[in-house]
């Protein structure tokens, strides 16, 4: 897990996000509504800290691991400068910090993480991630923008998952050793 | 032809990694091999490039007589597939390149044994590693290699008459990550793209997207995919999740699908049938009775899908199996072809010719030595001059 010490960052304005009128907004969207409340923490002791049993304790440290093992989805760029352009300047690491094997590459650092919001009332763990204008993402959608409340990077709803779907190609590959021929 | 044996160079390994070819060795053993070379006359050489060049373009009338005559369904192609064959071919969808494998020991015309026109690898090698290692050990022989020039010159033909604001001057390029040989062949391809002027990004396919808004495959950045260049079997592609939206999505594939129908062993009882007896042509069907009076030397099963030497078996002329591979292929359905002399290399080895197409020229040959009678994955590629 090295390279997570830049996490120390602050991490201004994301606290939390309530599902409250997301199905409305959910289903305008034509999306499936969230059905629960998502919540952004900075770090796994941020998540610790809110914990009121065991359970939560347990479900903070899952969430945490899997949100971990999401950066492998996390946006990645070929070189640093164009990670950098996004997310704004020391923002972004080699994708092997997070990612074992993680060939070549840049990817954001993990600003945070985001649980609940998924599908159906299904919970999902995702890194969260802010771009230079102080937006952030998460699961490929926009979950908090300071552009939204005239400036006041304050807590916004969470969406339901983009409408980007991935990993619709690539699954025949998983028992084999190579393509090619 | 000849094949030589000589002592590799002291320092190969740091020789061929400077070029950046870091797949040389697999599980420890070494897949690049430089302690033998063969060696070519002219004339040979210039008979490997007529018959490449004469096999592709059999194929390609056999690509054409094959939508046209609706035989798809011969080739296990239905449903979807077909409809994107078709389409792909209707629309002239352009190709990059193929390598043929030709059977061939210096005597008697060189034999088509396959086309490997979708997911070719063993490309940079062929044009890079086993040139270097020429002009490091031959300078003064010639090879059969102007695969990089051939690869520019095509990507720019791609690039030609596109104003400069057209989305297919991005190329994406894809592959199943992590693997060094594929990803070796992509880097490749990817730095000749951009010679040519193309911009490009590198993407894993799985990490491709499909925006149900906008009907478009995106790439991490959620860019539309325009174009790409997919090192990726397009049999696995039609069946899984996203199969279904590659036809409304817009974007060209590179291989184009109608290259199902050249990477598919049907193609070579169609060859049979169209070209009969043709010198370049081993004799070939669906079933081995037809077959069996023209194929002296015993028989090959291959399966229609069938890669990397997966799913092959060779017969003895008793009907005896010679050698056989398992694999996860031939659910598809088999086809048969007259066993044929392969060069010998070293006591038990052999070895296949493979000629690269780029576009529709023959622009260079890589070669493969196989411990056995079938070259699969385990095969090693040996460099060659003339």
């Amino acid at each position: 897990m090295n390279g997570l010490s830049p996490l120390v960052l602050a991490l201004a304005g994301i606290v939390l996000l309530a599902g409250c009128d997301d199905d409305k907004k959910a289903a305008r969207n034509n999306q499936a509504p969230t059905g629960q409340q998502a919540k952004i923490y900075k770090d796994l002791d941020s998540c610790l800290a809110e914990a009121k049993d065991m359970d939560q304790v347990q479900s903070c440290r899952a969430g945490y691991q899997q949100a971990l093992a999401q950066m492998a989805e996390a946006p990645r760029f070929d070189d640093r400068a164009r990670c950098e352009d996004v997310y704004g300047p020391g923002n972004c690491v080699p994708r092997g910090a997070y990612v074992n094997n993680g060939g070549g590459g840049f990817i954001p650092f993990m600003m945070g993480y985001m649980m609940g919001g998924g599908f159906g009332g299904r919970t999902v763990y995702q890194p969260v991630f802010i771009d230079r204008a102080g937006a952030a993402y998460a699961g490929g959608s926009v979950v908090s923008n300071p552009r939204w409340s005239g400036g006041d990077p304050g807590p916004r709803v969470a969406t339901a998952p983009s409408s980007i779907a991935r990993g619709g190609f690539g699954k025949s590959a998983m028992a084999k050793v190579t393509v090619g021929g | 032809m000849q094949r030589f044996q000589c002592e590799p160079r002291q320092d190969w390994q740091a020789a061929v990694e400077a070029v950046g070819f870091d797949f040389h060795t697999f599980d420890a053993a070494p897949y690049w091999r430089e302690e033998a070379f063969w060696q070519f006359t002219p004339a040979e050489i210039e008979g490997l490039e007529a018959c490449a060049n004469t096999l592709h373009s059999m194929c390609m009338q056999v690509v054409e007589a094959t939508i046209a005559d609706r035989k798809l369904p011969l080739f296990g192609i239905t449903g979807l597939a077909a409809e994107l064959v078709q389409e792909s071919w209707a629309r002239r969808d352009p190709h990059l390149y193929g390598r043929v494998d030709l059977a061939y020991d210096g005597s008697g015309p060189p034999k088509f044994l396959e086309y490997n026109a979708d997911t070719p690898t063993s490309l940079f090698e062929a044009a890079i590693v086993q040139w270097y290692w020429k002009e490091a050990v031959h300078r003064g022989a010639d090879q059969f290699n102007s695969l990089e020039e051939g690869l520019i010159e095509r990507f720019r033909q791609l690039l030609r008459g596109l104003p400069s604001a057209d989305p297919r001057r991005h190329l994406h390029l894809s592959c199943v990550v992590p693997n060094l040989e594929d990803e070796g062949n992509l880097k490749y391809l990817e730095a000749c793209a951009i010679d040519a002027g193309f911009a490009t990004t590198r993407i894993d396919i799985a990490d491709i997207g499909w925006n149900a808004q906008t009907r478009r495959f995106v790439d991490l950045e959620e860019r539309p995919i325009a174009r790409m260049f997919k090192l990726y079997p397009w049999e696995w592609m039609v069946r899984e999740e996203f199969g279904a939206n590659i036809s409304e999505s817009g974007t060209q594939f590179i291989e184009p699908a109608w290259k199902m129908i050249l990477s598919n062993k049907a193609i070579l009882a169609q060859l049979w049938e169209m070209f009969p007896h043709h010198e370049n042509l081993l004799p070939a069907a669906f079933d081995k009775a037809p077959i069996a009076r023209l194929s002296p030397n015993g028989l090959v099963r291959k399966a229609l899908l069938g890669r990397e030497g997966e799913n092959v078996t060779i017969y003895d002329p008793d009907g005896s199996v010679a050698q056989a591979q398992d694999g996860s292929y031939g659910a598809e359905g088999y086809l048969w072809q007259a066993r044929t002399n392969l060069a010998k290399a070293g006591p038990a080895g052999t070895a296949v010719l493979g000629v690269w197409l780029i576009g529709d020229e023959a622009r260079g040959m890589g070669i493969r030595e196989a411990d056995g009678l079938i070259t699969n994955d385990n095969c090693h590629f040996v460099p060659h001059i003339f």
